[in-house]
């Protein structure tokens, strides 16, 4: 049993120089590697899903170790999910983005909608393996390639609506019901590679743009509420955010490999925010005041050493990818700190930027950019797609991270990079969506 | 989709090999494609979703049906006063006795062959009462006999005078309530046969003389009884349900039916007959080669049996409508033939040192692209320039009709720089789809009547030049601005408040302070003094002036102590405030009366507060 180890260090300004730079968009091919014997053996199990009853995960502390096969006890991880169908989008274009509607309660159908090219299809999940096309909404530009969407509904009327947004910065605000683009908000300057919902308020979508800001926007009054980026925000592209349970913090990450922590429950952005759902146009010829927050509230570069492309929150800790095979999950200052108050704990009024990095979930061939990871409903379950159509499964579940295990998911159809997975909100399907424009479904074998 | 575009002349006219033709082909739609389309979606959207009439443009009048000459003395107050007075006049003339007078002139069959010179004629009205539905047990249409008369059968044309014809005479009387409303005339001739009839020819069959007369028996259509006279009808419409007259004064040739078919043949139960079909036959040749009646109608109202008008001016005509196809008047329609249009479009495109043309013709004053019916030459072409500006035309007369040279306007901005909110400043979205929305409270000048040259084809000669270029009547900012801070549209209510003001926002004193705390070679009553100063000099006062000149510093430094001498006590700064000022001396900012002034003021300062 590994100890925990601890990563703490202080941010330094210098600039790194990077890696050798990768085309952005332009996810390079996959090298095939024709040395996979395990692979190989594993294709003989067609649809099933294969298990690797070992845990890739490794210490930092253990880095020639990282990548090989670490002996532990063979535990099997009792998640086991069956590729039960798969479709394509005729568009034949990638599919960036995949996001189930999680408003929802669980006896109601498993809704799904899917970014592609110009279009943003909603799907059903059926009995059976089944998947219907509900609707499928076509945007009026050509050039438009949508890269990610996000579920809400309005508060009034309960329905669902559907954000969608992608290569021309324009968020599309769809309603189901109407079956049309009720809004649209312009103001990225440029593409907007994530959209997120706030967890307690239906109303505040959080766009995540090439244009290095973040903007809170209130989707119901039509109003940017927040711009986050300035002096002190990320200076390339952010390629993912995301709210804690509470709403309370994000945190984003970009290209500039940095993680950045933004706190949400300042008096002045609770007023913001407040005013903004009070908001009407028409009453007045001023524009809304949008606030611009310069200074996130913990920053580091710590993490990673390329594109952070991915994050999430699991409780007060952080998951977060980079196109350098492994998921790191981290806190903010040093181990032992409590999370609210670590950032104030400094009497010279100097930001704390250290970090403890708790366990790294490493995985294989996944070496390209915007590509996603999902955790299910419950937090207990962690998908991400790699650049060969393989999907590695995790099972958060357990009491210490060393002892997670994962299961490789693999389809003998399946060979292009899969950007995106999301779980049902039951957690009993997780769906795919890859580069050849396909989605693929997989259930649950109990 | 387009119609078909033919390729007439090329200038240097080489050999017309099927890859030329196809390259032709290429730059013609290269060239007119893209407006084309545009076009054509414009035309539907305003199919489906109109946002003016066409009738409402001055150079469209034509095409309003209704004038407008009343308007000017219109009042309210009239409507009703002329609405009596026309039920007055409808209920005098209805109490009146209007006298129909028929005078036939001939029964005319070409194809029947009899040796009888006179057909009998008997003219019955058929009343149409409109009665409640439950008392009508029956059909409550009576036929009323007016008379018979005995017609010349083929009469040469010379011979028939209509003053000395047979004629009938009937007097229609309208009681005002009578349940009669529509009247119908029924004209009923009855044709002696000659007894020894080759079997099959009685009938006037034109189509079929070649067919074998066994053949014609079964269709039915052929009188068993060779025998028995043939019976024509006609049924001409006299009033409508609106008791509006329908037939007015004037020569009838009326085309008859059989009636022979009616009586279906012995042996046979009801089946299928094939009425008498007209379809085959064009619409005027009904005339020449079916059995025909001629005949002269005249009303004479009142009883007064004045021949004189032939009733041009009845009040009827104004309301007569085409009744029955067959009736109207073949001459009327044929003696004004329309006068050919011939349009010809040029299209012409090509790359400067090539010019390559096709043309079209059109016999219409349709607009190619929208497909609207212009009323005039003069019309098309200014719907032409007006609505379809991504092209240039140039009209050029010819003998008959004119020519239309049709090149794409290159000078034409198709980029879209019009605020999009500002499409609906004018109207708000009143006119919504989704139902009725609030409109946005603009004054503007909506009603503009310029002076309008008359309508001359003169204009279309020449290319439109920058002053009759028809430019749009609402001037002004016609862009779209975005927010600095947000880059979001700005809305034309926005446009005063000026978000592109450089003032020195919060993040920057925010900025300047971490950047000082950043320093390492420098002590803490430095950087908090440094903080202090840097923030005074960036601050606005309430004007919105800043410091922006080294003239200002003397100024700075006096009210940099009135503002922050406290906290300068406090802080034990005045001596790094004592430095800092003979540091601006040092750099000849200040003069060093400003120096012992500004450090007298804080002296005082801190003497003030020890006393209290």
């Amino acid at each position: 049993m590994p100890t925990w180890s601890l990563s703490v260090s202080n941010m330094s300004d210098s600039e790194e120089s990077t890696l050798p730079s990768m085309n952005k968009r332009q996810r390079f091919s996959a090298p095939i590697y024709n040395d996979r014997s395990e692979d190989e053996m594993d294709d003989l199990s067609s649809t099933a899903s294969t298990l690797e009853e070992s845990s890739r995960s490794d210490t930092p502390t253990l880095p020639g170790r990282r990548g090989r096969v670490v002996n532990k006890p063979p535990k099997k991880c009792k998640l086991q999910f069956r590729c039960s169908n798969f479709l394509k989008e005729n568009h034949g274009q990638p599919i960036f983005g995949i996001q189930v509607n999680l408003n929802c309660s669980d006896s109601d159908p498993v809704i799904f909608a899917t970014a592609a090219h110009n279009r943003v299809s909603v799907y059903e999940c059926q009995e059976g393996g089944k998947i219907k096309l509900l609707q499928a909404y076509s945007d009026p530009s050509t050039e438009e390639n949508f890269y990610c969407c996000a579920w809400s509904f309005n508060p009034v009327t309960n329905q669902p609506i559907l954000a969608a947004a992608g290569l021309r910065g324009v968020i599309r605000v769809l309603s189901l019901s109407q079956m049309q683009c009720i809004k649209h908000f312009v103001g990225h300057g440029n593409a907007v590679n994530e959209l997120k919902f706030h967890p307690r308020n239906c109303s505040l979508l959080l766009s995540v743009s090439k244009d290095h800001t973040l903007r809170i926007w209130n989707v119901h009054t039509s109003v940017c509420v927040l711009i986050l980026g300035g002096v002190d925000g990320h200076r390339d592209e952010v390629l993912s955010a995301d709210f804690t349970l509470s709403g309370a913090r994000l945190v984003s990450c970009g290209m500039d490999h940095s993680l950045k922590i933004w706190n949400l429950d300042t008096s002045e952005i609770e007023d913001v925010i407040a005013e903004s759902s009070k908001f009407n146009p028409a009453k007045g010829s001023k524009p809304f005041p949008t606030l611009v927050n310069h200074f996130p509230d913990f920053s580091t570069r710590d993490i990673h050493k390329n594109y952070v492309d991915c994050t999430r929150w699991l409780g007060n800790l952080i998951l977060s990818k980079s196109c350098e095979n492994c998921i790191v999950c981290w806190k903010p200052g040093p181990l032992d700190a409590d999370a609210n108050t670590s950032s104030n704990n400094n009497n010279n009024n100097k930001p704390d930027d250290s970090v403890s990095v708790l366990h790294r979930f490493d995985y294989r061939d996944c070496e390209i950019w915007y590509m996603r990871f999902c955790l299910d409903y419950q937090q207990k379950m962690m998908a991400l797609g790699n650049q060969v159509g393989r999907i590695f499964l995790w099972d958060l579940d357990v009491e210490d991270p060393a002892q997670t295990k994962f299961t490789k998911l693999m389809h003998p159809k399946c060979g292009t990079a899969i950007r995106q997975t999301a779980f049902s909100k039951d957690g009993n399907t997780l769906l795919a969506v890859s580069d050849d424009a396909c989605i693929w479904r997989w259930d649950r074998v109990k | 989709m387009r119609p078909k575009k033919r390729p007439v002349e090329r200038q240097p006219t080489p050999e017309p090999t099927p890859d030329n033709i196809e390259a032709d082909h290429e730059l013609f739609l290269q060239a007119f494609e893209k407006p084309t389309q545009i076009y054509r979606y414009l035309r539907s959207r305003h199919v489906v979703l109109p946002v003016f009439l066409p009738r409402t443009l001055h150079y469209m009048k034509e095409r309003s049906s209704v004038t407008n000459k009343k308007r000017r003395t219109f009042k309210v107050d009239s409507i009703l006063a002329s609405v009596a007075a026309k039920h007055q006049k409808d209920h005098q003339n209805r109490s009146k006795q209007d006298s129909l007078t028929v005078k036939f002139n001939g029964f005319f069959n070409h194809d029947v062959q009899t040796d009888a010179e006179h057909a009998d004629v008997e003219i019955q009205i058929l009343k149409n009462g409109h009665r409640k539905r439950k008392s009508a047990a029956s059909t409550c249409a009576s036929q009323i006999s007016l008379g018979k008369t005995r017609i010349p059968i083929n009469p040469a044309s010379s011979s028939s005078s209509p003053d000395n014809g047979p004629m009938i005479t009937h007097k229609f009387t309208h009681t005002n309530g009578s349940l009669a409303r529509s009247a119908g005339l029924f004209v009923k001739v009855t044709c002696p046969m000659r007894h020894n009839l080759p079997n099959g020819l009685c009938n006037g069959d034109l189509h079929s003389h070649d067919e074998p007369p066994q053949k014609r028996r079964k269709n039915g259509r052929v009188s068993f009884h060779e025998e028995d006279p043939l019976l024509f009808g006609a049924a001409l419409r006299v009033y409508d349900r609106n008791q509006q007259c329908l037939l007015g004064n004037g020569q009838y040739q009326v085309v008859l039916a059989d009636l022979q078919p009616l009586e279906a043949p012995p042996g046979r139960a009801a089946s299928w007959l094939s009425v008498q079909d007209t379809q085959a036959l064009e619409p005027f040749e009904v005339f020449d080669k079916l059995p025909t009646i001629k005949f002269n109608l005249r009303w004479d109202e009142g009883g007064s049996n004045s021949l004189a008008s032939n009733g041009s001016s009845s009040p009827r005509l104004s309301n007569h409508l085409s009744g029955t196809k067959a009736s109207k008047l073949r001459e009327a329609n044929q003696s004004t033939p329309r006068k050919r249009l011939k349009l010809q479009y040029v299209f012409q495109y090509g790359n400067g040192e090539l010019m390559r043309q096709q043309t079209e013709v059109r016999e219409d004053l349709r607009c190619p692209w929208c497909s609207l019916l212009c009323p005039t030459l003069f019309g098309l072409l200014k719907h032409l320039r007006l609505s379809h500006p991504r092209f240039n035309f140039i009209y050029v007369p010819q003998q008959k009709g004119g020519q239309i040279e049709v090149t794409v306007n290159d000078m034409y901005d198709g980029s879209y720089i019009g605020n999009p909110q500002d499409v609906h400043s004018h109207i708000g979205y009143a006119f919504s789809r989704l139902g009725p929305v609030r409109r946005s409270p603009v004054t503007h000048v909506i009603v503009y009547r310029p002076k309008r040259p008359g309508a001359s084809l003169t204009e279309f000669l020449e290319p439109e030049t920058d002053g009759t270029i028809n430019r749009q009547i609402v001037q002004g900012h016609n862009r779209l601005y975005y927010h600095t801070l947000t880059c979001q549209p700005m809305r034309p209510q926005e446009i005063d408040d000026d978000s592109e003001a450089e003032n020195s926002p919060p993040w920057l004193f925010k900025k300047t302070v971490v950047m000082i705390d950043e320093f390492t070679d420098v002590n803490e009553g430095e950087k908090e003094l440094m903080k202090m100063w840097n923030l005074h000099i960036m601050k606005q006062d309430f004007l919105g002036f800043s410091y922006i000149a080294d003239c200002q510093i003397p100024k700075a430094c006096f009210k940099f102590v009135e503002e922050h001498g406290v906290e300068i006590l406090e802080k034990n700064l005045s001596r790094n405030f004592l430095i800092h000022l003979v540091n601006l001396f040092d750099f000849s900012l200040v003069r060093p009366e400003v120096v012992q002034r500004a450090f007298a003021m804080l002296e005082n300062l801190r003497d003030s507060r020890e006393v209290a």
